[in-house]
């Protein structure tokens, strides 16, 4: 699978960073919900009915081990023990407490993983047909191409204020795996 | 689910035999559900940075910004008209082109040596096939939870998160270790995500799967249920989502726990069944063969009911049955949808969507509602 070059690890370090700081200028009042809600929705942590939830992006619907390792390790220490897998490939945390939010976004960083683009007005997460590379009746593996999108579309600053959400979806079978 | 994507990406061949795109544009769920609208028949896989492109920045510049619920390119594609369209996503397209100079293909030939396929082992495969034969528990979980891969010793394997009576789409974090060291133990270590809220092994070989398979089983993933009626898509609903009308995951659980005490699963086949909690849509019931949708009715929830839609590339909105069900009402009324297919289908190989592609919504509103109900439904 992809491995995030020397760009990608500095980016995604450099938004821990700075959503860390976010963080901490909310926990001491000198930011409102109102000015820190999309702040913190360009790291896809929302407000729901009961807690905070979390949603971390899962690259076209795929996960080394070792990721999958760390997203139980954040079940187990700043959640409740269990994660939601979604219908468009990604895991949502859902009772995650906010001063604990950095760490996380950190501990995703650890594996090479982030929440950003899961929510806003942005391009979402690429899904992909979660049979590539392996299915009997594919053209050609879409994960490539489905990279290529995440790599042009992840923080794109012309598309970064969208009218609305936007979400892409690839295959490289004609027939739509069950 | 290209169809139903504001892009959807679906490789096809040429008239050449060369790979490329279709590219459908506007498909969408939610308030308001719409299958896309293709724009291109075929892009040449080496122009879909540019296409993409210039489809978000048509939308960007078109896309309405007063409405949040007319904002999606959806609605833009409707009031704007394909032919219009699709000539401002040429027009974008043929200025954007030239600046990509090829800057893109060469990341992408990069990122190609990523997804190299893993090395495959040649090993035989019988003591599996008899495996197969003498075990009817292992036999029942491979017939729904398999796919076939294109290296005939392997298969797909997909670990059902639809265990009855659990919230469909969540994990343990022991199950995502145990996943994990399966991945690692007997499937080359790569996981998938599904759309349907499974995991995938997409490469495990077929001298594997018994093992697999009781490690699963003993970790509580085992259940053969892929494809089935309990492998349901439902959204979070209210219990845990500030927009929701009505609960989800419980209907699920019920439903699922019901047609098991039942045994009826594995006789009715392939069928998707997708709830959602509002009108947002994110259980896409639209697209379920049976969809359910619970709203709020004066405080009280209240379920309606879809049949014969489809998220695949024959992609189709479901069709409402009539009035609604209240929580206590909706299990009973899908087990008289259901006993009604089981009745008319021709044969156990017709599934529920052929069944009712062939004979409509009327059979099943009489199930549903009676004769004398029908017309008040109607």
């Amino acid at each position: 699978m992809y491995s995030y070059s020397d760009f990608d690890e500095a980016f995604v370090r450099s938004r821990v960073a700075q959503f860390t700081d976010q963080v901490a200028r909310r926990l001491d009042g000198s930011l409102s919900e109102d000015e820190f809600r999309p702040l913190r929705l360009m790291n896809g942590l929302y407000l729901q009915l009961h807690a905070y939830m979390l949603r971390v992006a899962i690259p076209y619907g795929t996960l080394s081990p070792r990721q999958m390792r760390q997203l139980a390790f954040i079940a187990d220490t700043w959640d409740k023990g269990y994660g939601h897998f979604t219908t468009r490939q990604n895991i949502q945390f859902n009772w995650p407490k906010l001063p604990d939010a950095p760490a996380i976004l950190g501990a995703l960083a650890d594996v090479e993983m982030h929440a950003i683009q899961t929510s806003g007005n942005t391009v979402r997460n690429v899904t992909a047909d979660h049979f590539a590379g392996a299915t009997a009746d594919e053209i050609d593996d879409p994960r490539p191409y489905a990279e290529l999108l995440r790599q042009w579309s992840t923080d794109h600053p012309e598309f970064q204020f969208l009218p609305r959400k936007f979400k892409i979806a690839i295959t490289g079978s004609p027939v739509t795996a069950p | 689910m290209t169809k139903a994507h504001d892009i959807g990406l679906r490789m096809v061949r040429n008239a050449g035999g060369e790979p490329g795109f279709e590219v459908i544009v506007g498909g969408g769920l939610g308030r308001t559900p719409m299958i896309g609208t293709t724009v291109r028949d075929f892009l040449p896989v080496a122009d879909l940075l540019p296409y993409v492109e210039a489809v978000l920045s048509v939308y960007n510049t078109l896309g309405r910004r007063d409405n949040k619920y007319k904002a999606r390119i959806k609605i833009t594609v409707h009031e704007t008209g394909k032919a219009e369209i699709s000539r401002m996503i040429e027009d974008r397209f043929a200025e954007l082109r030239p600046l990509f100079g090829g800057g893109d293909q060469a990341v992408l030939a990069d990122i190609r040596t990523a997804f190299a396929p893993p090395a495959f082992r040649d090993a035989p495969v019988a003591a599996h096939d008899a495996f197969y034969r003498a075990d009817p528990v292992f036999r029942s979980w491979a017939d729904t939870n398999l796919a076939a891969h294109r290296n005939a010793q392997y298969a797909i394997v997909t670990i059902s998160l639809k265990a009855h009576g659990q919230t469909p789409g969540d994990a343990t974090s022991d199950q995502m270790r145990i996943i994990a060291d399966l991945a690692e133990r007997y499937g080359h270590s790569d996981l998938r995500i599904s759309h349907e809220q499974n995991v995938i092994l997409p490469h495990v070989h077929k001298s594997d799967l018994p093992v697999l398979h009781a490690a699963l089983v003993k970790a509580g993933l085992g259940t053969a249920n892929v494809g089935l009626l309990s492998d349901i898509i439902a959204c979070p609903g209210m219990d845990y989502c500030a927009l929701a009308t009505a609960r989800s995951i419980p209907v699920a659980q019920e439903l699922a726990t019901h047609f098991e005490a039942l045994k009826l699963e594995h006789d009715i086949g392939p069928l998707k069944i997708k709830i959602s909690g509002c009108i947002n849509a994110c259980g896409h019931h639209h697209v379920g063969h049976i969809g359910i949708l619970g709203l709020d009715r004066a405080g009280v929830e209240n379920y309606q009911i879809t049949l014969g839609g489809d998220g695949t590339e024959t992609a189709v909105i479901g069709e409402k049955t009539g009035p609604g069900f209240a929580y206590d009402e909706i299990v009973p009324a899908i087990e008289r949808i259901l006993r009604a297919y089981l009745a008319l289908r021709t044969d156990p190989g017709e599934t529920f969507l052929q069944a009712y592609r062939r004979v409509g919504l009327g059979p099943f509103k009489t199930a549903l509602y009676g004769e004398i109900g029908q017309k008040d439904a109607a």
